[in-house]
Order: structure tokens, then C-alpha cells, then sequence
């Protein structure tokens, strides 16, 4: 590994009533659903090298038609020259 | 371990983290990895966030020196293991390319020139030259010469240290923080309604409420975190209802059940017909306003806080004493609130009827909880006073205060412009507890806990943000010290107020920042600052909860912390060179010390010695003056609360739980406040008591709609409203750094209506300026996206350091609170 490898876990806050699109939509985004409800919270999983598509994604997320609010709970940055990561 | 399963532990630490926040279950398949988890290596400290007033609290993990990891705090109430886009980045600001490193002084041929370019000097020759200049002008011209301004984001002992350094050590009142930009109308509407600052209610309401009202405030971009919060109670109680009242359609709008949009001052119209449907409709609460209440009618025409010699000065009556009232009786008020009938708001506003009828009957109705909401719109407003007293009167009359769930609430925009700007009295007329400079006992009590002679600390007002910028540029006021703000791009009307007087001649002005600011660069010398886990600090939030963090990382080169500047400038004075003869000749015992000896080694906050810093952690500030300085200077500053009804707990709980709101008496916090259920301070025998005024009372107000400043008229038809936008947080001097933050909003736009744009042949990315009767601007127009104006009215947000709306903006204050109105002046708009 060579690149910085970063991992990011998302919560979507978004209208029970529109779920449903909000879900399909997601299919453009680099994201990775982990769980979700009917309530309308969704937990979305990033793992990319860009760390600029983090901020990017968020951003597209919090203004997706249907989503009250895009928060971040982890990011973890993995360095290369880190033991084990290297391996 | 393999980098795949490294990978995927550290994935099932995300999801986990993720679950745990919105109370989902957890996947299978991460709880099976997390038991192999090797994350151990990592250590996790809490920290506030150093970007808004909400108070979130972030954990961060260090490895080597610099961060590498953080994730929303799971154990805060405030945030409960969620961060927003701002709190994402808050490992990425420290590390910006231009990151100030060493302090620079503009000199030419080896010498200081105000005329000079900036070359690195040390600590020792910055202080030198400092130093020479403060005491060669208060030798010449007095306290009143010098000035300095801070900031909602010192900590809460830098702005204690510096408020000290200036009125008891400088004996000088002129010292402000940013905070005058963004809450100075809300802390005196809270003083004129209950004679106490901050909120009676707490976050707790969002949980509690029926009904919720956005006063102008855009909490979805600028509050995320507590808008998730409001999201959950609306989604998940289909009675709740979100109203949002604003000039211009934003992003908060998707979840209002109930949009208003009105004509820009008009809001002090709105208030008032509520208050007078509560009245005509039957809704007052007579046994709440009979036992709680007091009215007073409040003096008008008050001005505009210009220049003296500015004709609307000239032409308004009551500009010696705007904050003067008298009492009157319901029966009075009532008739004044009588003449906002439906008909006459829907005129002023151009709110449709019905809209006014459903937001006045969620408050009216007494079935219906309602917590209000607002931050800039009310107050960066010429009479931000009056709306902020306004509010208050609808929830007076009600009796929808102070208990769970209905709760006026004013929410802040820094991250401790409450715990430091206002609760330690950095603002120039304010001592610390919500004291007040111009208060005799209030001195003598401030003097008594500081230590002091008698009739040290001056009995003038200190010169407020705005009028330090009129003083810079009339020569009043001649040496200057900023630190933690970019004043020159947040001030209105830089080009004819603030520029001229930070290059004016006779000045010496000092800006401590992290990065090269626009501030920095209109700056004789800069000195380089540590920013937030770079030291222990403290911040208080907008809900009155304090919170700690250690010191995590060291600061890079020769970056030191505003406290540690503060305290080590006092060293280079005595009082015999800043303190006048008559008051040394009176008390001898002060002949010949330090600054640093009377103000900080003065035997209360040099009490605790260095070896009471938590050894897992490093404190600059211990070892280098060889004491715990945060500590001694949290101890003192407490000294003023306790007893007093701002009790904050002992310094170490902090930095055990995740903050505490105040009053902590017997090791408890305060949720809601004149409450008996909830507020130990309550001692009247009855349910709710006003302690902030001597009869236990709050004060509602008969204050009527008054005009701005200035309106668009045939020359500058457009209104202009300046705010933010998500991913930029207020200057941008930290957030633009960060580059992917950067990308996503690269430069200020200005939004406006597609029809105002296809009536001047504009289309969407067309080059315009915006021009006002003080400037001009050149800006890219946006006719989608997330702000859209109505008609008449154009937004341009502030954060764009080369495209600074405030060449623009006027610097039209509130007259009560001195708090400038960004969010009106007329300006017209021209094709380039």
C-alpha cells in the first residue's frame, strides 16, 4: 500500500416517507450501505483513498432531496508506512 | 495482522461506532471482528470541537504526535457519537501548508517600518518592540490608547487572561471580542428581560418539544448536529412541527411544515401580532403573567448606531439612552400590540395571512410545546435587541418557558462565545459572572476577588467592536492586539473603517493567528498561535455546559498558545510604568512589580503547582512558567460564580465527564433554570422565579416596528444579506486550509432570483458586481442551488477572503448592544 487508506462510517437522517429514493440514490455515491431502517436512518461505510471524497460525498449527501442530515461518526486514517498495514 | 483484516476490523470499528450513535443494532458480522480488535494501540482522548456553538464533543486518537483518528463522542449528551462535516476536519486545520510558525515583523533595512515587508523575527524581539510601543503610548496618551480585540474561540482562561491583562493590568476597558459581531443582542435581551445572561432552557427541549421555530436561522447548514436532532423528533412524532421564517428560501426549509418568507425587519411586525393574537385569541396564561411578569414600555426612534455626525444620528430622538423604558400596565399593552392587526402584518411582511394565523396559533395554543430558535438573523439586526426581547414577550405571555420542551432559545455561532466572550466579561462593559464595568459595587467585587487596590479597575466603557475600528482610524486608539479572529474581513465596511485604521500611520496593530489571515496581512506583526488540542483548553456552549480537553499535540515551530503570549507580555511591564502615581502612591505594597506578579503570580492562580497536570498528558503553559496556569486561572475566574448563580464545578471534574451546565451546585447541573423542579437557585416558594432581577420578575416589552437602516430604492434596488454556508465556518481563515473543503465551495457566489437574473440578461455564472454606496464586490451569479432569494434580494455568503462582501456591508449597529446588521443594506447589481 502506498496511498493513505481512509475509512469513514456516515449516518443519514432522512424522511421515513421518501426511504425509499433516498436508497436508490445512493447507488451514484461511493458508499457502501451497513444498516438502515424503516425510521430513516441509514449507516453508510466509505473506504477510499481520495480523502477528498469523503467531504465531497457528505456534501452531495446533505443536499440529496429527502435527507434532513448527513453526519460522520469514524474516520480512521491508515498511513502506509503503518505496521500491518504494509503487509 | 493482514491489511485485509486490518482493514476490516477497522470497518466494524466504524460501523459499530455508527450504530451505537443512532441506536440501530449491530451488525453481525462487525460484532464478530470487533473481538480481534487490535485498535488498543491507539490512544483516545475527548476533545470540544473548536467550530461552532453547538459543543460537540469529538474523540480523538493520537499516534506519534499528530492525530489520526476521531469519531463522534458515543458518552456526549450533545452530540451522542455523531460530527458534522466541520468536526470531520478538525484533525486537517492544524496541518495547513501556511501553517504561521514564527513570529513576523514588517521591517525595512533591519528595522521595524510600517511600510516594510513581514520577515520572521523571535519572541524575544516581537515582545521587545510590543512593549516599547504600549508604554511609550500609555506614557503619552493613557489607557484609553490602547485596545485589543478577541475572540468566541479563546478558551475560556486565554479570554479570562486577557481580559485581566487589559482592565486590571493595563487599567483599560477597551478590550472586545468578536462576539459583539454575532451575540451582543442576544446578551442584552436576555439582560433587559431577566436581568441574567444565556438560556433558561437546554438541548434537553429538542426532545420535548411540539412545535419548533426557526427565527432566521438556518440550522441544517450552520447547526447540523442539533437540525439531526430536531429531524428525529419531527420523523418520529408526526404531531411535531417545524416552522422556518426567513428572507430567503434555504436549505432548512425541506423539513418547515410551515415556511414564511418576509420582507427583510419585518420579523419585529411578526412578533408583535403574535403577541397580539395570544392576547385577542385568549391565550395569555393570567396566573403566570400575574405572578412573573412585569411590562415596561421601552424608548423608540433610537437610532442607528452610525457615526454621530451620520444625519440618521442627527435626526433620531432617543440616541443618548436607547436602552431606557418605563412601566407600564397589560391593559397598555395590549393596546400597543393592538395595532399589529393580521392586516397590517401581512402588508409589512408580505407573509400571506394564513401563514401568520397557523405560526401564531403553534404558540397560542396551549396544548402545543414550542421551543424558538434563532441565531444571526436576529441578532445582526438594528434593533436585534428588540427582537430578541420580543421573543420573550410571546413566551412570557404563554408561559411557555423554562420547562422541558418550551424554550426560547438562542443558539451561538462560536464555540465559546458563551463560556469565554460573555460568561468571563471580555466584552468592554462587561467584568466576569455577568457583572457590569459601569457598577460601582461590581468593581470594588471584581477588585476585592483580583486582589487589587481599591479604584483600580477604570469606571469607563471601553470602546466596543465597531468604534475600535472608528478609533484605529481616528488615531484615538494606537496600539492593538488581536488574537483568534479575522476582523478585517468580519468587520462591515472595511474599506472605509477598518483598513484605514489598521494602516493608519500612528498605529501599531498585532494580529496572533494560526494561518496568514487578511487580518494578519493589514498587521504590523503576526505572532503564530497553538490551536486547539495543541493546548488544554475549555470551552462553554450555547445550552451553559463547559467542557475540557488536555493538551494532545505539540504546536510546530515556535507557535505558542494566546495564553502562554499573554502571560509571558505581562512580564515586560511594572506597575510604575502603566499604573497611575496617585494609585501606587496610595498603596505602596504594588510599587515596582511585574504585571506578571500582580495579575498571575499573585498567590490565588499560581497555587497549584505543574506536578497537577495529568501525567498522560504534556501542558506547555505548566512547564514553562512552572505552574498550573490553566487551573489557577479557572479556580480564580470561578471564584466570581459561585454563590452567585453561575456555580461551575472543581476544575478536575471537568475533565472527567463531558461537560456540565451551569449552575453545578452540590455537583449538579442546571437543565432548566428558574424552574423549582430543576434550578436549586429558585427560592421564592413558587414554580418559576426570575432571579436575574431583584423582584424575581421578568420584564416583557411594548416595542414597536421600526424602518432599517437603509431600503432599496431606485439607485440600489436590491437588498444584500450576507450569511454562511455549510462547509465554511464564518472568515473561513481555518476551513478554506483544509483543500477537499475548499473544492466544494470554492468561491462566494451570489444567489439571487432567476427572474431579477433573466431581467438583466444574466444567466447562472455570469460575472457581476454587487455595489453598495461604501463599495463594490465581484461575484459569479448562482440562480439554483441550495439559497434561493425572492425577488428584490441577493445573498452573497462571507467566508471568500478575495471576495469580502464587507467592502460592501454598512456599519449600522444595534444602539443597545453595538452589534452590526449584516443581513440588510441596499446595493444594486451591474453586468461585467
Amino acid at each position: 500500500m502506498t496511498q493513505e487508506l481512509h475509512i469513514a462510517s456516515l449516518v443519514l437522517r432522512s424522511d421515513p416517507a421518501q426511504l425509499a429514493a433516498v436508497l436508490a440514490g445512493l447507488d451514484a455515491l461511493p458508499v457502501e450501505i451497513a444498516a438502515q431502517d424503516a425510521s430513516g436512518k441509514v449507516i453508510l461505510l466509505m473506504e477510499t483513498e481520495q480523502e477528498a471524497a469523503i467531504a465531497e460525498t457528505v456534501t452531495r449527501l446533505q443536499l440529496m432531496d429527502g435527507v434532513a442530515s448527513a453526519a460522520l461518526v469514524y474516520h480512521h486514517t491508515i498511513h502506509p508506512d503503518e505496521e500491518g498495514a504494509a503487509q | 495482522m493482514t491489511e485485509l483484516s486490518r482493514r476490516d476490523v477497522i470497518k466494524a470499528q466504524a460501523v459499530i461506532a455508527a450504530a451505537a450513535a443512532v441506536g440501530l443494532p449491530i451488525p453481525a458480522a462487525a460484532q464478530n471482528l470487533v473481538t480481534q480488535a487490535d485498535l488498543s494501540e491507539l490512544t483516545w482522548s475527548k476533545a470540544a470541537c473548536r467550530f461552532c456553538g453547538t459543543g460537540c464533543s469529538i474523540m480523538v486518537a493520537t499516534k506519534a504526535g499528530r492525530v489520526v483518528a476521531t469519531h463522534g463522542d458515543s458518552l456526549a449528551e450533545v452530540n451522542r457519537g455523531l460530527n458534522c462535516v466541520k468536526g470531520y476536519f478538525l484533525s486537517k486545520i492544524m496541518y495547513g501548508e501556511d501553517r504561521l510558525t514564527t513570529p513576523l515583523l514588517r521591517k525595512r533595512d533591519g528595522k521595524y517600518a510600517k511600510d516594510g515587508e513581514f520577515e520572521p523575527v523571535s519572541w524575544d524581539e516581537a515582545f521587545d518592540l510590543m512593549a516599547e510601543k504600549w508604554k511609550k503610548t500609555l506614557a503619552e496618551k493613557g489607557p484609553k490608547a490602547i485596545g485589543m480585540f478577541g475572540s468566541g474561540q479563546w478558551t475560556v482562561w486565554e479570554g479570562y487572561a486577557a481580559s485581566k491583562l487589559m482592565k486590571a493590568g493595563f487599567l483599560s476597558n477597551n478590550i472586545d471580542p468578536n462576539a459583539r459581531h454575532c451575540m451582543a443582542s442576544a446578551v442584552a435581551g436576555f439582560m433587559r428581560t431577566f436581568g441574567i445572561d444565556e438560556p433558561m432552557g437546554c438541548y434537553d427541549d429538542f426532545e420535548n418539544a411540539d412545535a419548533f421555530v426557526l427565527w432566521g436561522s438556518n440550522m441544517a447548514e450552520m447547526h447540523p448536529i442539533l437540525w439531526t436532532r430536531i429531524s428525529d423528533r419531527r420523523f418520529s412524532h408526526p404531531h411535531v412541527k417545524v416552522a422556518v421564517l426567513s428572507t430567503y428560501t434555504h436549505r432548512s426549509f425541506d423539513l418547515a411544515d410551515v415556511p414564511v418568507i418576509f420582507k427583510p425587519q419585518s420579523d419585529l411586525a411578526i412578533l408583535n401580532y403574535i403577541a397580539n393574537h395570544i392576547i385577542q385569541s385568549g391565550a395569555v396564561n393570567e396566573a403566570f403573567v400575574a405572578e412573573h411578569v412585569n411590562f415596561k414600555r421601552g424608548v423608540t426612534d433610537i437610532g442607528y448606531g452610525l457615526r454621530p455626525e451620520h444625519p440618521l444620528e442627527q435626526a433620531a430622538a432617543n440616541t443618548k439612552d436607547p436602552n431606557a423604558s418605563e412601566p407600564m400596565g397589560f391593559e397598555e399593552f395590549k393596546a400597543f400590540v393592538s395595532e399589529y392587526t393580521l392586516e397590517k402584518t401581512v402588508e409589512l411582511t408580505g407573509v400571506p395571512a394564513e401563514q401568520l394565523e397557523t405560526l401564531a396559533a403553534l404558540y397560542a395554543d396551549p396544548k402545543v410545546k414550542v421551543m424558538s430558535l434563532w441565531t444571526m438573523g436576529f441578532n445582526q439586526h438594528t434593533r436585534g435587541v428588540w427582537a430578541n426581547n420580543l421573543i420573550y414577550n410571546i413566551h412570557l405571555l404563554t408561559g411557555k418557558i423554562a420547562t422541558p420542551g418550551n424554550s426560547p432559545f438562542s443558539l451561538t455561532g462560536q464555540p465559546s462565545a458563551c463560556g469565554t466572550a460573555r460568561e468571563v466579561g471580555t466584552f468592554s462593559h462587561r467584568l466576569p459572572a455577568d457583572m457590569q464595568i459601569a457598577n460601582p459595587e461590581h468593581r470594588a467585587h471584581a477588585e476585592e476577588l483580583w486582589k487589587l487596590p481599591a479604584g483600580s479597575i477604570p469606571d469607563w466603557l471601553g470602546s466596543h467592536a465597531v468604534k475600535q475600528n472608528r478609533d484605529l482610524k481616528d488615531g484615538k486608539i494606537n496600539c492593538y492586539w488581536v488574537q483568534v479572529t479575522n476582523n478585517m474581513q468580519a468587520a462591515p465596511n472595511m474599506m472605509e473603517e477598518t483598513f484605514p485604521g489598521y494602516r493608519n500611520p500612528d498605529n501599531f496593530i498585532v494580529v496572533s493567528d494560526a494561518y496568514p489571515t487578511v487580518t494578519c496581512q493589514a498587521a504590523d506583526l503576526i505572532l503564530p498561535s497553538a490551536m486547539w488540542v495543541e493546548k488544554e483548553g475549555a470551552f462553554g456552549n450555547a445550552e451553559r455546559r463547559t467542557q475540557f480537553w488536555h493538551q494532545l499535540v505539540e504546536a510546530p515551530g515556535e507557535a505558542r498558545s494566546d495564553l502562554w503570549q499573554l502571560v509571558e507580555f505581562s512580564k515586560r511591564f511594572t506597575t510604575d510604568e502603566v499604573w497611575p502615581a496617585e494609585l501606587l502612591d496610595a498603596n505602596p505594597a504594588y510599587k515596582g512589580k511585574t504585571l506578571f506578579e500582580v495579575l498571575y503570580a499573585n498567590g490565588q492562580v499560581d497555587r497549584f503547582p505543574a506536578t497537577e497536570v495529568d501525567p498522560a498528558y504534556h501542558n506547555a503553559e505548566a512547564a514553562h512558567f512552572g505552574f498550573y496556569l490553566q487551573k489557577g486561572l479557572f479556580e480564580e475566574y470561578a471564584s466570581f460564580g459561585r454563590g452567585h448563580g453561575h456555580d461551575l464545578a472543581p476544575f478536575e471534574t471537568y475533565h472527567e465527564v463531558r461537560g456540565l451546565r451551569w449552575p453545578v451546585v452540590n455537583g449538579q447541573e442546571t437543565r432548566w433554570r428558574f424552574n423549582a423542579e430543576h434550578d436549586p437557585y429558585v427560592k421564592n416558594g413558587k414554580p418559576f422565579h426570575f432571579y436575574g432581577n431583584k423582584d424575581g420578575r421578568a420584564n416583557i416589552f411594548a416595542l414597536p416596528y421600526e424602518p432599517p437602516a437603509e431600503s432599496p430604492d431606485t439607485d440600489y434596488p436590491f437588498w444584500l444579506s450576507t450569511g454562511r454556508v455549510l462547509e465554511h465556518w464564518h472568515s473561513g481563515s481555518m476551513t478554506q486550509r483544509v483543500p477537499e473543503l475548499h473544492q466544494a465551495v470554492p468561491e462566494a457566489l451570489c444567489f439571487m432570483h432567476p427572474d431579477d437574473a433573466t431581467e438583466m440578461n444574466l444567466r447562472r455564472g455570469s460575472e457581476v458586481k454587487v455595489v453598495s454606496r461604501r463599495g463594490e464586490i465581484r461575484v459569479r451569479v448562482e440562480t439554483r442551488g441550495r439559497n434561493k432569494p425572492p425577488r428584490g434580494l441577493v445573498f452573497v455568503p462571507w467566508f471568500d477572503a478575495r471576495r469580502l462582501i464587507n467592502k460592501v456591508t454598512l456599519d449600522a449597529t444595534d444602539p443597545i448592544s453595538k452589534q452590526t446588521d449584516f443581513k440588510k443594506c441596499a446595493v444594486r447589481i451591474e453586468p461585467v
